[in-house]
């Protein structure tokens, strides 16, 4: 027979079942006081009819508990509920931003394969296991999910690049747009990639040398972000990811320094044909004031000429020989990349240390980091509980542990 | 008189009545069952927090069939339903391997009960439509079913969903019934 006094873990449950935007069911939102059933498997609240056609799912996209009548709450149900303390904003937050309208009917919602990250996600939290994203990255500073705050009209993300630099954006333009921008010169206009779809271009041109651009996670980029964390299911772990990075990261710098020299090179030949035609123009005007030497003019404007060519070809020349330098440059620091082209606006192709060629790998590009409360670290206490105090990452940090998606 | 005419009837022609408990953890997919085997078709069903009962009239046998909610905290007044039980269906998820283990226990705490020591059992393997779910040799193993000693059993596959095993199971359970009075 129950007993009168609740468990632990019914007490914890219930405190989470208290929590905003648990008082109403996470499918069909109907304001109960509060949703007395659980699905285990997202760590949410929902209303007994709901509750029917999630257990209509399967357990294996939703393991539905009572809170009340499953009083006895055991661990491992326990730490998935825990581990979700945004409820059920943090999931309808979720999977909103991938295209899965909280509404949508219970057997698509829970079947979407952004239900099924989510889940994996979960899981890989309640088992402390760390779970990589489509990128892996260094050790990144923690940053706390504000789930509490969630609801489905302001889902906030946060994305992290590999290269430290980091932006917040909302769930309409998903994910920030982290650029890089190496700026070579007056006449080397960088441009940014929004039109590489997120990938970084480099293209050459004769007289102008633009873009070396990283674009973070821009337009698409959270769509890549989960394509990437397919493949990255295939990997044995995200080495090879930290690794790409870093190797394209010396690539763009030696791309950078080789642009810079290119360009003083250019700007001082540039210089030195602008003073000659300065020098003509000045003797012609010259000449021209002293009258009436129709022939004289004819053969300075000659001279003029052949000195504009001599200019010509020299710089030509110069710029030439700067190129072969920039190449060779850029191939010794490309030359453990194995695969690293220089032409054209073809990505990255060829360079995961998993020697997978041929298709675009874009690691080093974003990391996605779930922040989520951990089962020691809760405490009925906790201000974790208070919301408005989640996007404090101070505050935050007390409570929260960085977790990183792997699969 | 019509009433002696029928119960003359009915003890000619062998109909009789059971009663019958389905038993089985929370969502094993009981109700379903139960609305299945009377109605003939697949309802939405809530969890149960109490008990449904329904008639189903079957090979000549009239049978009370129990439906009780499976959920840990009333699992313990399952035992209020046992007295003057002549079967028990016991209904397996067999997709939820997890919780196999616990379904073992309950349902050896079951045949443990001095009031059941006479009722037949039938144990549906259910959800075969999910995948990974466990076949009828895999829940046997799994519920122990080869320790049950002294009385009659049986196990079926079956998917309520799809309709499919219900009523061979209950051929079986009608026969045997017929067979054990």
């Amino acid at each position: 027979m129950p007993s009168s006094q609740p468990s632990l873990g019914l007490r914890r449950v219930r405190e989470l079942q208290s929590r905003p935007g648990n008082g109403r069911c996470v499918d069909c939102g109907r304001l109960n006081d509060p949703p007395e059933w659980a699905s285990v498997t997202y760590g949410v609240f929902m209303c007994d009819g709901c509750s029917g056609a999630h257990r209509g799912l399967g357990v294996r996209l939703s393991f539905v508990r009572s809170v009340a009548a499953d009083a006895s709450w055991p661990g491992p149900h326990l730490r998935l509920m825990t581990s979700n303390p945004g409820g059920n904003r943090a999931l309808n937050a979720f999977l909103a931003a991938r295209g899965v309208p909280p509404r949508a009917a219970i057997s698509l919602k829970y079947s979407s394969p952004a239900a099924a990250l989510f889940r994996s996600r979960l899981h890989a939290l309640a088992h402390r296991r760390p779970f990589r994203g489509p990128s892996a990255v260094g050790p990144q500073p923690p940053r706390p999910l504000p789930s509490d705050d969630w609801d489905d009209d302001d889902d906030i993300y946060y994305f992290q690049d590999s290269l430290s630099s980091r932006s917040k954006s909302t769930a309409g333009a998903r994910g920030g747009v982290i650029r890089r921008n190496q700026s070579v010169g007056e006449d080397l206009e960088a441009e940014l990639g929004i039109g590489c779809g997120g990938r970084p271009c480099r293209s050459w041109s004769s007289g102008s040398i633009s873009a070396v651009t990283v674009n973070g996670s821009g337009i698409g980029g959270e769509m890549f972000s989960e394509r990437k964390t397919e493949e990255n299911e295939q990997l044995p772990d995200g080495s090879g990811s930290t690794g790409g990075g870093s190797l394209i990261s010396d690539a763009v710098m030696a791309v950078s320094e080789s642009f810079v020299q290119l360009t003083m090179v250019a700007s001082s030949a540039v210089q030195s044909a602008a003073n000659a035609v300065q020098t003509g123009t000045t003797e012609l005007t010259s000449k021209v004031a002293q009258g009436g030497y129709d022939e004289k003019v004819n053969e300075t404007v000659n001279v003029i000429a052949q000195k504009t060519t001599k200019l010509g070809q020299r710089t030509w020349g110069i710029m030439k020989g700067i190129m072969t330098m920039a190449s060779h440059k850029v191939e010794e620091y490309t030359g453990d990349g194995a695969g690293w082209k220089m032409e054209g606006l073809e990505p990255q192709r060829e360079i995961d240390s998993d020697g997978s060629a041929g298709t675009p790998r874009h690691k080093y590009i974003t990391s996605n980091s779930f922040y989520l409360n951990e089962l020691d670290d809760w405490d009925t206490d906790s201000p974790v509980s208070s919301s408005g105090n989640q996007k404090d990452g101070s505050n935050a940090n007390k409570a929260h542990k960085v977790i990183e998606w792997d699969d | 008189m019509g009433i002696l005419f029928t119960r003359m009837l009915s003890s000619l022609f062998g109909n009789r009545e059971a009663r019958i408990l389905v038993l089985g953890l929370d969502n094993a997919g009981k109700t379903t069952i139960l609305y299945r085997l009377q109605m003939g078709e697949v309802v939405s069903t809530i969890p149960t927090i109490g008990f449904n009962v329904e008639t189903v009239q079957y090979n000549n046998i009239k049978l009370q069939v129990w439906d009780l909610g499976g959920q840990t905290s009333i699992r313990p007044y399952w035992r209020c339903y046992f007295p003057n039980t002549q079967a028990i269906i016991y209904v397996v998820d067999s997709s939820d391997t997890d919780r196999l283990v616990t379904a073992k226990d309950e349902f050896h705490a079951i045949l443990e009960e001095e009031e059941l020591k006479g009722a037949v059992v039938l144990v549906y393997a259910n959800k075969q439509d999910l995948p990974g779910a466990l076949d009828d040799a895999a829940i046997t193993e799994a519920l122990e079913l080869h320790k049950i000693k002294n009385r009659q059993w049986a196990i079926f596959k079956t998917s309520a969903l799809k309709g499919e095993g219900l009523f061979e199971g209950l051929d079986w359970l009608s026969n045997t019934l017929k067979s054990g009075s």
